[in-house]
């Protein structure tokens, strides 16, 4: 017999290659998966009925298989894979929901789908059942409309799709374990060869993923495992926690691995994992730094402060500058000649320019509060979501994005506030906490003057002034408005409802200085909330004296769901000046009203002089974190039912008013 | 036609004059399609190359650059080439999406995204040209002219043969064009629409994203090719998908037991409506094969998913299993163009229609909360065509005398006002808006829908804790917690209670005032408000207000003390168009005006004080 090299390479890994077989089995039931199964369906739905169906099971298996030596003649004989299972089981309670009565991907290699209506029928489908559906010119799906579904019908459905394994070794693995519809058990594993090493991430301070590992010593599998029961499901509630703040996640990733003869280990501190950010960041931004100088010369006013410098150089930088998808790798001598980069670039552009204007700065990789917990142990770049510079003025740290339109220096946007960076600055990579922003950061306030003549007509002088998050986000929305759009805008603005209201003018102020608070001065007249009979005026406020803070849904206390939280600090005043005739007074007397709780404040106060009631409101929100159960509590403040709505006000008249000329005032019938 | 669909991008592109005074106009941009006409067996086919050129003009256009344009049914695009800054964009910088999941009945199935770089100047600009191929001529769609900023000119150019003749209908929602239609030689006809101004959007008026609207009619030999008749589009649709579809219900046994047990045709047919509109799910698949014809019958029956005109087929052809002869209707369910004629593109909804001694009976299988004998609002007043292939016909869906579609009492103590109680009885749009809630949501967003429906009717009054009671097929009964004590006000002197507790009007209405175009309403409306007020010694001097009349709208209110000694205020609103032009308008801005200032006077009631 002649020894072919095929046969001897088969020999030789026979007798030398390192493997990790595959473990995962994809099952296809012969029968039903459970079989003798019953479900109740009446309990079920009584239990879960309102929600569009119930997960009875979800298991989502990945596992890497193969060699780990590079196998001989060019690859042969060696293999790396990735397979990935999925398989769900539910109650279908809305047969109008598409993503539960139809599935819908890319082409598995193997699927099933058994569908059980509450008569027992059972139903199976398998590859040869999906059509093909385009989607985009590149990317074909694969759908299958159950037919026939009714309440109750319970789906299973299965899927294997394998891959070339490099592909998805060393991304970071993030996989909520929460969804829109209730989850009674779910399954998570990931196994992989036992020579590799994985981290997990922890979702809180001491609150370690619900993971376990164990070991399959004839697959030579590590596994990672998580299970979780009785998973409600994720709903949307005025003043909830970011996603992964409150819901079950599992977000881990690979740090050693070798496999088909690659090797890697991922960066096991801060400063390794920054090296190379680190050198781009730091490095690139010494190169050109003539045209940095010219540019800043430039455009900075003589004598300007620290202050006035860095507000010179960002607002420049943010209103001049294109933010594009490409990178410039850092090339600050080409952002500058072609006044555009990306997000890194244009960050890395800012710390050179605000370096050169003499400023101690330092870049920052800034984790967003929508991410989640920031475990410190955690070292990945997924963690970081933003760039941004730290720059220090008069012995005070700011935080600036230079490629955020309307962001001022002096303002850190919400997802950022009190979160963690990664900060570069010298060649020493640390940690560094952004500052949580004050109060007045985000300051809303209202200024209201209203005359109101003896027939009841009021004319109405309103001042917003809008700083820090209320300022950018209303900056944004303005901004791409016409003149006509504009128009509703303000229209939408106004507090009054049911008022015949007829806006006379508006102007902006500040609409492109995002470093000042924006204000928009209105002026308008209402013709239609004043009765005036002969004894007695009755003026219906229509909403002028409802908060600003409230939520746009009110739930039931007792029907919350999610915790609560306010993001931020936040402040929400109204001074409101009613100037009325001599010859009315206000019939009764108005209290003031202070109230604080574990969230904030209100205080209305209410002056009355001459002819003219002042009133000044406040409501102060604390950056909170709370049970749900204390729901009812936050609406003590900004609920419906807050002691500062006023929905009218009464007014004695101690003679019969003349009519203005050229005005009939209304007569009540 | 809507071969270019700019209208989302460009809304967001108009011009921002309040700080910046800039530019007049955001883009300037100049369309250009060369259509070519020949013949294809007894028809005529066409084909074109189109040209767009922008040219963006301020830095608000530059935001969000990006061109999206889709491809009509049946049509294809291809061969699409743009250049921006003179040089050629590539690969993924044009792409398509295809609307996978949407009902694209006579309506486009895919949407080509032109990617600009982000950094889009002012005074750039963007070439774009592609190849558009309909085939048949019965698949040219009607043209659409944007209103946007702006387009400076439009040119469609048709060369055709000798014995083709091209004539355009028009249809201008917001004020005439000036447009010429020239041609040069017996084999070439162009229509050419210079400078086309952005119009103001106006509020309560559902036609603000287009100028004109082109109907093309192709003649060969001096006979009309396309169907753009009644009798055309019914003759082309019935012999496209059938005029006389059969299906036996024996596949589905609950069907069939329970047409076994009707009796006459009409309830035959309230069966068959009935099981198609509570069993076949709402689905569409969006095949180009399915754009325009229904799935088979037996298919839609035994799957249970179907799109509107699978439903609609459905009923007919079970119908016409029992021998009664039951119609499809095609309808524009979006606001009504004003057009006489009738084209494929002005129909995206299919129903159906019944006629008995000359009664004619409308049914709409896909609006799954509607009962037999009612229509969905979308639907009722709207021009249909009837695919009769003996008396084919244009109707319009017989508008009911409107009803209370929400009727709220109150009981109330006059000393403990946000303590009351109250029962709610929503009938047709909103019990079949509530009914979905409940049935499809989730307990929060059914709460959240009765706050929306409490919001839009009533005025100062608060409800909650909505407890759903036994209702029957035609009302969904609710029993609350009511809070008066922001409606009704009391002072030294007296009690008042506001005339108008309702939200029927917004001031904004009254800006239509200055315009002759009409006005735009989803749903016709009908509230009905009694508050029953006991009190020791309360007292009210009889008092009534009437406002406007049954020809536009009426509104009324009344109190009285009743026998008890309680006492009753009693409310009602009708308002009974969806549509007001001309004089109906007139009368019913008219009425806007009365009840904003009813707003301030008030009913008094003595013996109860601050």
């Amino acid at each position: 017999m002649r020894l072919t090299p095929a046969i001897v390479t088969a020999a030789l890994l026979m007798t030398s290659c390192t493997v990790s077989k595959r473990m995962s089995v994809f099952v296809r039931p012969e029968t039903t998966t459970d079989p003798g199964e019953t479900i109740d369906l009446t309990a079920y739905e009584e239990k879960y009925g309102e929600y569009d169906g119930v997960y009875l099971l979800v298991e989502n298996t990945m596992e890497h298989y193969g060699t780990k030596e590079a196998g001989y003649y060019h690859g042969i004989g060696a293999s790396w894979n990735y397979v990935r299972i999925w398989r769900q089981k539910y109650i279908v309670f809305n047969p109008e929901v598409d993503y539960l009565t139809s599935f819908r991907a890319s082409m598995p290699d193997k699927v099933y789908m058994i569908v059980t209506t509450p008569d027992g029928q059972v139903r199976r489908y398998g590859k040869d059942d999906l059509k093909k559906e385009k989607v985009t010119e590149d990317y074909d799906r694969y759908t299958l409309i159950y037919p026939d579904i009714v309440k109750g019908t319970i789906i299973e459905e299965a899927w294997e799709n394998v891959f070339p394994g490099r592909f998805f070794a060393l991304y970071d693995v993030d996989i909520p374990l929460q969804y829109p519809i209730p989850c009674e058990k779910m399954t998570v594993s990931y196994a992989y060869p036992e020579w590799w090493s994985v981290a997990i991430k922890d979702i809180g301070p001491d609150r370690p993923a619900a993971a376990e590992w164990s070991y399959d010593p004839d697959s030579k599998k590590s596994i990672l495992k998580c299970a979780v029961e009785n998973v409600p499901a994720l709903v949307d509630e005025p003043y909830s926690p970011f996603f992964k703040e409150m819901a079950e996640y599992l977000q881990f990733h690979v740090t050693k691995l070798e496999m088909k003869g690659a090797i890697y280990d991922r960066p096991i501190n801060w400063p390794e994992l920054a090296k190379d950010f680190n050198k781009y960041a730091l490095k690139k931004a010494g190169k050109n730094q003539l045209a940095v100088r010219a540019a800043v010369n430039q455009i900075l006013p003589a004598g300007a402060t620290d202050y006035e410098r860095a507000v010179a150089i960002v607002t420049h930088i943010q209103d001049n500058f294109d933010v594009v998808d490409d990178n410039l790798d850092g090339n600050c001598g080409k952002m500058l000649k072609e006044q555009r980069g990306d997000a890194s670039d244009l960050t890395v552009l800012a710390q050179a320019m605000l370096t050169e204007a003499g400023l101690e700065t330092a870049y920052l990789l800034v984790h967003s509060a929508a991410q989640g917990y920031f475990d410190p142990k955690f070292y990945s770049m997924e963690q970081f979501q933003a760039p941004a510079v730290r720059v220090r003025l008069n012995s005070l740290d700011y935080t600036v994005f230079p490629y955020m339109r309307h962001v001022p220096v002096d303002h850190t946007p919400r997802f950022f506030q009190g979160q963690k960076a990664l900060m570069m600055k010298d060649d020493i990579t640390s940690l560094w906490t952004l500052p949580e922003g004050n109060r007045a950061d985000n300051a809303m306030a209202q200024d209201y003057h209203l005359r109101i003549a003896e027939n009841g007509a009021i004319t109405i002088q309103e001042k917003r002034t809008a700083a820090g998050y209320n300022g950018y986000w209303m900056r944004e929305a303005i901004e791409m408005l016409d003149e006509d759009e504009t128009d509703d805008f303000m229209q939408d603005l106004l507090t009054f409802s049911g008022g015949d209201i007829t806006v006379d003018s508006f102007v902006v102020h500040n609409a492109e200085a995002a470093n000042q608070p924006l204000e928009i001065d209105l002026y308008y007249t209402i013709a239609n909330l004043v009765t005036v009979m002969e004894d007695e005026v009755i003026f219906q406020t229509g909403g002028l004296f409802s908060p600003l803070s409230q939520p746009d849904s009110e739930t039931d206390p007792s029907e919350r769901k999610n915790p609560i939280q306010v993001d931020f600090d936040q402040q929400f005043d109204k001074t409101i000046t009613i100037i009325y005739p001599r010859t009315w007074t206000l019939a009764a007397e108005l209290a003031n009203v202070s109230l604080e709780n574990e969230f904030g404040s209100i205080r209305g106060e209410y002056v009355v002089s001459d002819s003219s009631l002042t009133v000044t409101q406040r409501v102060l929100l604390n950056r909170t974190r709370a049970d749900k159960s204390r729901y009812g509590i936050l609406l003590e403040l900004i609920g419906s039912e807050t002691p500062l709505s006023i929905p009218a006000l009464v007014f004695s008249v101690e003679t019969i008013p003349e009519p203005v000329s050229g005005a009939t005032p209304p007569v009540n019938k | 036609m809507r071969v270019f669909s700019f209208a989302l991008i460009l809304m967001l592109l108009a011009p921002w004059r309040l700080q910046a005074g800039g530019a007049t106009h955001d883009v300037n941009e100049t369309r250009l399609v060369r259509y070519k006409v020949s013949k294809s067996g007894e028809g005529l086919k066409i084909s074109g190359k189109g040209q767009v050129t922008r040219v963006y003009l301020s830095d608000r256009a530059t935001l969000k650059p990006d061109v999206w344009f889709d491809e009509p049914y049946k049509a294809k695009i291809d061969k699409i080439k743009a250049r921006f800054r003179g040089r050629k964009l590539k690969g993924r910088r044009i792409s398509a999406v295809y609307y996978t999941d949407a009902d694209v009945f006579f309506q486009e199935s895919r949407s080509w995204h032109i990617d600009l770089p982000a950094d889009v100047k002012s005074g750039d600009s963007l070439w774009l040209e592609y190849r558009i191929n309909y085939g048949d001529v019965i698949w040219y769609p009607r043209v659409f002219v944007p209103n946007v900023d702006q387009i400076t000119r439009y040119e469609l150019r048709y060369e055709h043969p000798k014995n083709v003749r091209i004539e355009f209908d028009f249809v201008f929602p917001q004020g005439s064009l000036n447009y010429r239609v020239v041609r040069p030689s017996e084999k070439e006809t162009s229509l050419i629409f210079d400078t086309i101004p952005k119009a103001r959007r106006q509020p309560h008026y559902a036609l603000n994203d287009w100028r004109a609207a082109v109907i093309t009619k192709f003649y060969r030999d001096a006979k009309l090719v396309n169907p753009v008749t009644v009798s055309g589009l019914s003759k082309w649709y019935g012999n496209l998908v059938g005029f006389e579809p059969r299906l036996e219900p024996d596949s589905d046994s609950v069907l069939a037991r329970n047409l076994s047990l009707a009796v006459t045709d009409l309830e035959k047919l309230q069966v068959i409506h009935d099981h198609v509109r509570k069993n076949i799910r709402y689905i569409h698949t969006a095949e180009r094969s399915h754009q325009v014809e229904p799935a088979p019958p037996a298919d839609v029956l035994s799957r249970r998913y179907g799109d509107c005109k699978d439903r609609a087929f459905l009923v007919q052809a079970l119908a016409g299993s029992q021998g009664i002869d039951v119609d499809l209707a095609l309808v524009y369910a979006k606001p009504d163009i004003p057009y006489a004629g009738t084209h494929i593109s002005f129909m995206n909804h299919a129903i159906c229609a019944y006629e008995s001694d000359d009664n004619l009976i409308f049914m709409d299988p896909t609006a799954k909360y509607t009962p037999f004998g009612s229509m969905p609002e979308s639907v009722i007043g709207k021009d249909v065509v009837i695919i009769d292939k003996l008396k084919p016909r244009k109707v319009t869906v017989p508008v009911p005398r409107v009803e209370p579609m929400v009727e709220v009492r109150i009981e109330a103590a006059i000393d403990s006002l946000d303590a009351a109680r109250a029962e709610i009885v929503l009938t047709q749009a909103y019990r079949s808006y509530a009914t979905r809630v409940l049935e499809e949501k989730t307990t929060q967003a059914f709460e959240e829908a009765l706050d929306e429906i409490v919001t839009a009717s009533l005025y100062k009054i608060g409800l909650d804790s909505f407890t759903v009671m036994p209702g029957d097929s035609a009302s969904m009964v609710l029993a609350a917690a009511a809070d008066l004590s922001d409606l009704i006000i009391k002072s030294p002197r007296r009690t008042y209670v506001p005339h108008l507790p309702f939200n029927v009007v917004d001031s904004d209405i009254l800006e239509r005032a200055e315009d002759s175009l009409p006005l735009h309403f989803a749903w016709r409306s009908g509230l009905r408000l009694t508050i029953e007020l006991a009190g020791a010694g309360l007292r009210v001097q009889p008092d009534s207000v009437t406002i406007g009349d049954d020809a536009v709208a009426r509104f009324w209110a009344s109190a009285r003390q009743t026998a008890d000694g309680t006492v009753r205020l009693t409310y009602a609103y009708d308002r009974h168009h969806k549509i007001m032009r001309g004089d109906l308008k007139a009368a019913w801005l008219e009425f806007c005006r009365a009840c904003l200032s009813e707003k301030q006077r008030v009913f008094n009631l003595e013996g109860e004080t601050q």
